[in-house]
């Protein structure tokens, strides 16, 4: 993605920044509060950046918009509070909560990465993931992630792992499961038919004993009612198990419907002029909800009182299963020990061709899964190494980079993140983030410009800021910086424009009034181009 | 020719009211199965249709606490110019919240004609149209020839609301089990079909000039009956998706011979497919495209089997609905005829 325009506005006021180009762009002026870490917010916010604007600014009011060209294609996007307008060859699409957003941004835009938190895989949310390519000037922090909400730094690393190789945490967690599952079921099933088979080949008298007795009307009247019990336990196993299995399916889609239910609830584009909510999409197709609140409603409490109905049944399964097996151990108590062991036996006997067969499949079919487990293994130690590989590599860079910059011997840079206790800050602070989103730019191919707002607060040296400006320059993508100039280098043109720099200067702009009404008829004309008529 | 103007926009109750006589032609009206659809603030409040605009029956909806005959009178307005027009306005209605009674002849009558209105009444609606036509075509009211107002008088019906949102809604279609539903549930449906129309009012058309009748579709300013029907249906199979534990016939031949806890989880998971579909609010244009397909097709023969209908809806519009598999597809419609019969 390219940044092409970035703005923020409203009816009465408005700002627009087109200017960019496909180089280094830096934002500049003589002094602080001309905007420019307005505009960069308002940039990341339009595409679904948690928001760290200066406190003044009261966001409820204004739209935010922002142009890339992605993949030769232009796309727009127009943000107002969570709701999220995305304009691309004439066709709005509206998202009206920012998880909506995010599904959009995964399949149209960038697969975001995916990784394992607390035992569940889930996508990494566009803040944290923003944090690849782009450094607000505000609440930085070297010791962990910015704005971070649920995510920690070692959420960070291992979404970097996750954009490494995208197979690293994508593991299907499932399928190993049921095939290490089905494994275990086969090796107790092998080793139920050995023993069967083992046991007539052992006991030829017995097995005798057993040919002969089939016959016997009291030994048949014994067997039968054991084997009574025994298929009336085999069938209340299965209704246990099937219940269970349909009380996690239930679990599941209540969980899935509920997170799409409050999906619904919120979010609603209101006119930033008058607050009204009747702003009309004028060429949409208008179409009933396809549920209401109370359909809505009526449905989960229906699974959920089905839930709790299985729940329950399944307990009465358990209930029935150890009774009946109280009963088995009591009738087998009270038959002698010789014809116990031949109704043991008899399956063995009778069936010892069948459980030959029988054996021959399953071991068939363990063998097939133990490869399966195996390529299994191999793949995720791979994985792992190749992943690890990689981000001792993006470390070892950064440790360079910082180095190089800042003349020193050795940084003690020893990872993606400072200690807890160990925060960088001036110009330190700068090299550190400087030399980590490099780093990373340079091991993983980031469909994304690098954007750093105040790239060199701290005093940083000019010496150490020309080498900075020339890394950036090497990586041969969009990058936008901003920065704030003393007089002395501001009179002195700082950033002379070259075809692979582009200075922006903002210094004319009046301070504090970034937003103008001289940019609402265009901005306007955005908002109209997204099918808003504000009234 | 027709030119389009004294289109409105008004407030909540003003909107069920006009909610109202939407309803009135498509469940009360004697002739309620000849139209097809209902056009929202086009040549007048509402409008309802045959499915290619040539016949209308007009509404004029005022929905006033109280209105004396000469208010009658003018309220007629709108429908009067209509009359005068070309286009086909078959039925014309004026539909009112309350006449007094000593206006009226019998006041036990909630649709009726001019004739069941007081001599006296009848004169007062008379000049109150007259005064309203003269003073909006800036001429006298003696201008006005008297035999087309008298012949427009004879053909207006007046209908008294039926303020019942509830009945109003339950009166739209048949369905199983449809009265063991709570009140709330129909209000809602009730405010969804508003919400319908307001948002079709906000379409602003006002002075654009039609050629023919049916050129009025092309704003897309109107409900459907089959939209309205299915809307219920939709709400009818969707609230009971759950609690519902039979097998619909229809569905039957799809699991004959499986084994029964087989067939109690395929039935789940075909339910929780069509949980999702009705959950997911990201393709809802699809999802009716689906339904309403399903349910014209129902409503046209209700002997068609899972299988024909099926095979009448187009490819892309079962595609369209990927939450669906197609054994999921043929229980939702199972499930629908289920409820329709």
């Amino acid at each position: 993605m390219i940044l092409l325009a970035a703005g923020i506005g409203n009816l009465e006021e408005a700002f627009i920044e087109d200017r960019f180009t496909n180089d280094l762009n830096i934002i500049y002026s003589n002094d602080n509060n001309k905007g420019k870490t307005i505009l960069i917010q308002s940039a990341m916010y339009s595409i679904g950046n948690s928001p760290i604007f200066p406190a003044s600014l009261d966001i409820r009011r204004y739209f935010f918009y922002s142009k890339f060209s992605h993949n030769d294609r232009d796309i727009e996007f127009l943000r107002s509070g969570n709701s999220i307008l995305v304009r691309e060859q004439g066709v709005v699409s509206v998202f009206d909560t920012i998880t909506d957003f995010k599904i959009y941004f995964n399949e149209e835009i960038f697969q975001l990465p995916r990784f394992v938190k607390d035992g569940r895989p889930i996508m990494a949310d566009t803040s944290l993931f923003f944090q690849t390519f782009f450094l607000p000037q505000d609440k930085r922090n070297t010791s962990t992630v910015i704005n971070g909400g649920q995510f920690n730094k070692s959420d960070f690393v291992l979404m970097l792992k996750a954009l490494i190789d995208p197979n690293f945490s994508n593991l299907d967690i499932g399928e190993v499961d049921v095939l290490k599952n089905r494994r275990k079921e086969l090796l107790q099933q092998i080793g139920l038919l050995s023993r069967r088979l083992s046991f007539a080949k052992e006991n030829p008298v017995v097995a005798r004993q057993v040919l002969q007795s089939v016959n016997n009307v009291n030994f048949q009247e014994q067997s039968d009612s054991l084997q009574k019990i025994n298929s009336e336990i085999s069938a209340y196993s299965t209704k246990r198990n099937r219940e269970t299995n349909r009380l996690y399916k239930l679990q599941t889609l209540i969980s899935e419907l509920n997170s799409l239910n409050r999906n619904i609830e919120i979010g609603k584009i209101k006119c930033a002029d008058c607050g009204s909510e009747k702003i009309v999409y004028s060429n949409g197709e208008f179409t009933f909800e396809v549920s209401n609140d109370i359909v809505r409603r009526e449905v989960i409490a229906s699974i959920r009182s089905q839930i709790s109905n299985k729940i329950a049944a399944i307990a009465e399964y358990n209930n029935e299963i150890s009774r009946l097996q109280i009963e088995l151990q009591a009738r087998l108590a009270s038959i002698p020990a010789e014809v116990t062991d031949i109704i043991i036996s008899r399956e063995a006997v009778l069936n010892e061709r069948d459980n030959d067969l029988k054996i021959a499949e399953l071991n068939n079919e363990l063998q097939l899964i133990e490869q399966r487990l195996a390529q299994q293994e191999l793949f995720e130690k791979q994985s792992t190494q190749r992943v690890n590989e990689t981000l001792a590599e993006i470390v070892g860079d950064m440790k360079r980079y910082y180095a190089e910059i800042d003349e020193v011997e050795n940084s003690s840079i020893e990872g993606l993140f400072t200690k807890h206790n160990e925060n960088f800050s001036g110009s330190e602070e700068q090299i550190f983030y400087f030399s980590k989103l490099v780093s990373i730019s340079k091991h993983i191919q980031l469909p994304f410009p690098i954007i750093v707002d105040c790239f060199r607060d701290g005093e940083v040296s000019t010496d150490k800021e020309l080498k900075m400006i020339r890394e950036y320059q090497n990586l041969k993508k969009q990058v936008i910086l901003t920065s704030t100039l003393k007089s002395q280098e501001y009179s002195s043109d700082k950033y002379p424009k070259s075809n692979t720099l582009n200075p922006i200067d903002y210094s004319q702009i009046q301070s504090n009034k970034l937003l103008q009404p001289s940019f609402c008829a265009e901005f306007e004309k955005i908002l109209k181009a997204f099918n808003l008529e504000l009234h | 020719m027709y030119k389009i103007k004294n289109t409105e926009r008004n407030n909540e109750k003003a909107s069920d009211f006009e909610t109202f006589s939407m309803l009135y032609l498509l469940g009360i009206r004697s002739d309620r199965d000849q139209i097809d659809l209902v056009l929202v603030d086009c040549f007048n409040d509402v409008t309802g249709s045959d499915d290619v605009v040539s016949r209308l029956w007009d509404v004029q909806s005022k929905g006033h606490k109280s209105n004396t005959p000469l208010q009658i009178g003018e309220h007629l307005i709108t429908l009067y110019e209509n009359f005068l027009t070309d286009f086909p306005f078959e039925h014309l209605i004026l539909f009112l919240e309350t006449v007094a009674s000593i206006h009226v002849r019998d006041a036990s009558l909630v649709i009726f004609g001019i004739s069941n209105f007081t001599g006296e009444s009848q004169e007062k609606i008379k000049e109150g149209l007259l005064r309203e036509f003269a003073r909006r075509n800036s001429i006298l009211p003696s201008e006005i020839p008297t035999d087309k107002v008298n012949s427009f008088l004879e053909s207006v019906d007046f209908v008294l609301c039926t303020k019942d949102k509830i009945k109003n809604i339950k009166n739209l279609i048949e369905f199983k089990n449809k009265d063991v539903r709570g009140d709330d549930f129909f209000i809602e449906i009730f405010n969804e079909i508003r919400g319908m129309q307001s948002n079709l009012k906000s379409t602003n058309v006002e002075y654009s000039v039609l050629n023919a009748p049916s050129d009025i579709l092309f704003f897309r300013k109107y409900i459907t009956r089959n939209q309205i029907v299915t809307l219920l249906v939709n709400r009818l199979v969707g609230i009971e998706l759950f609690s519902n534990h039979g097998i619909p016939i229809d569905f039957i031949p799809y699991v004959e011979g499986m084994d029964r806890e087989d067939v109690r989880d395929l039935i789940q998971n075909c339910v929780a497919a069509i949980c999702r579909t009705f959950f997911d609010k990201n393709n809802k244009v699809n999802v009716w495209r689906f339904l309403e397909a399903t349910i014209k097709f129902l409503m046209k023969d209700s002997t068609l089997g899972v299988e024909e209908i099926v095979g009448q809806i187009p490819e892309q519009t079962l595609r369209g609905v990927p939450t669906l598999d197609s054994t999921s597809t043929r229980f939702l419609i199972a499930r629908i005829k289920d409820g329709l019969q």
